[in-house]
């Protein structure tokens, strides 16, 4: 029988887990999910172990072993590579028709958005300019380019809905 | 809503502009924080749609949907016939040990940077984008040794802090970026760029 505790932690952490995972791996790299699999059942054997105390927050606790797992793994995949073909990341047909689909539904949200919101996320958020630069270009401050910038997000959220964002879980089911 | 403190530093950290010790700060935070996880989160995958969407997103007059997606094949297409109308010049012996088929090596996809003799690890490979492309492929290499690869929709990328802390003066670093079209297939790969540590 699981620990219901055990399961609790697994579901609160497997997001967070995974997208760090992923942010280091690239988010195209396959193997994110086994290692965040392993981050995760690492930490649940160190706990079972007593190994964390509480010293620290979990939410650290588990940090930790996640970035040492993540070295490990460029470590062990830097001397695996070393002679072998480079392994393909590409999106699959799936993700590809999933990306066209996500893309058309931003969209259809972007214009929906007043254009002195628009020019903000154009400009701060698509083409990356920095603050300054983005209120230079619209006359605005940079409290007021924050201001926009964070009410258009907001907007397109709740245009776009819950469905759109990943939980960085895995997917399926 | 409660604010976090922490808040204000969830757009410098997608960004890649915060020092390293600053990242990890932060991850350890929304760790910890769930509030600011979910915004972090959220608001990532949102700067990901947006690049992957390309300015077609931003365009005033509301065409067909997809639209812009047949376009982008139209253009890869394009593209491709017409790469492959070029005569292939004769492959240059590569330093990385990179297969042959790689005959538009260069063409139509440049780098940015870093190259040269750097004073500390760079945070983020930079490219410019390439005509067509709807996704670009990183690697980086010292010697034979490939050091990471990582798939991106954007024209640059941050080198993860685990990889940055891994170069260190003395070798000589490689990396370059190829562009895939919208239906998956490479288009252009830029030519190897190299940096090194100052000691």
């Amino acid at each position: 029988m699981p620990d219901p505790d055990f399961d609790l932690l697994v579901a609160r952490f497997r997001p967070v887990v995974g997208y760090k995972v992923r942010r280091a791996l690239g988010a195209w790299n396959p193997e994110w999910e086994d290692v965040t699999n392993e981050v995760l059942a690492q930490a649940l054997a160190k706990i079972r172990a007593g190994e964390f105390r509480g010293e620290s927050a979990i939410g650290t606790f588990i940090y930790r072993i996640a970035c040492r797992r993540i070295a490990d793994y460029f470590r062990d995949k830097s001397k695996v590579l070393r002679h072998a073909p480079e392994p393909s990341s590409l999106p699959g047909p799936e993700e590809r028709v999933d990306r066209e689909e996500r893309a058309a539904r931003l969209a259809a949200a972007v214009r929906r958005l007043k254009p002195k919101y628009r020019d903000v996320v154009f400009l701060y958020d698509y083409q990356g300019l920095s603050r300054e630069e983005t209120a230079r270009k619209l006359g605005l401050t940079l409290a007021q380019v924050s201001e926009r910038a964070n009410y258009a997000r907001r907007l397109l959220r709740r245009m776009l809905g819950g469905s759109f964002f990943p939980s960085f879980g895995p997917r399926g089911d | 809503m409660a604010r976090c403190v922490f808040e204000d530093r969830i757009d410098a950290y997608l960004r890649g502009e915060l020092a390293p010790e600053e990242e990890a700060r932060f991850e350890e935070h929304y760790f910890n924080c769930p509030a600011c996880f979910r915004e972090t989160a959220e608001r990532s995958a949102l700067r990901d749609a947006l690049k992957a969407g390309g300015e077609a997103i931003f365009r005033e007059r509301p065409r067909r949907i997809p639209a812009w997606a047949y376009a982008a094949t139209a253009a890869a297409v394009f593209l491709i016939a017409v790469i492959l109308s070029i005569p292939p010049s004769p492959p240059k012996p590569s330093p990385l040990g990179f297969s042959g088929e790689e005959a538009v090596r260069g063409e139509g996809l440049s780098v940015v940077g870093p190259s040269g003799v750097l004073a500390a690890p760079p945070d983020r490979l930079e490219w410019r984008p390439a005509s067509g492309a709807a996704a670009y492929e990183v690697t980086l290499s010292a010697g034979e040794e490939s050091l990471w690869s990582a798939g991106t929709t954007e024209t640059s990328i941050l080198l993860p802090s685990e990889i940055r802390s891994r170069i260190q003066p003395g070798r000589s670093y490689l990396w370059r970026v190829r562009a895939y079209a919208a239906e998956g297939r490479r288009i252009a790969v830029s030519e190897p760029s190299s940096f090194s540590l100052a000691r």
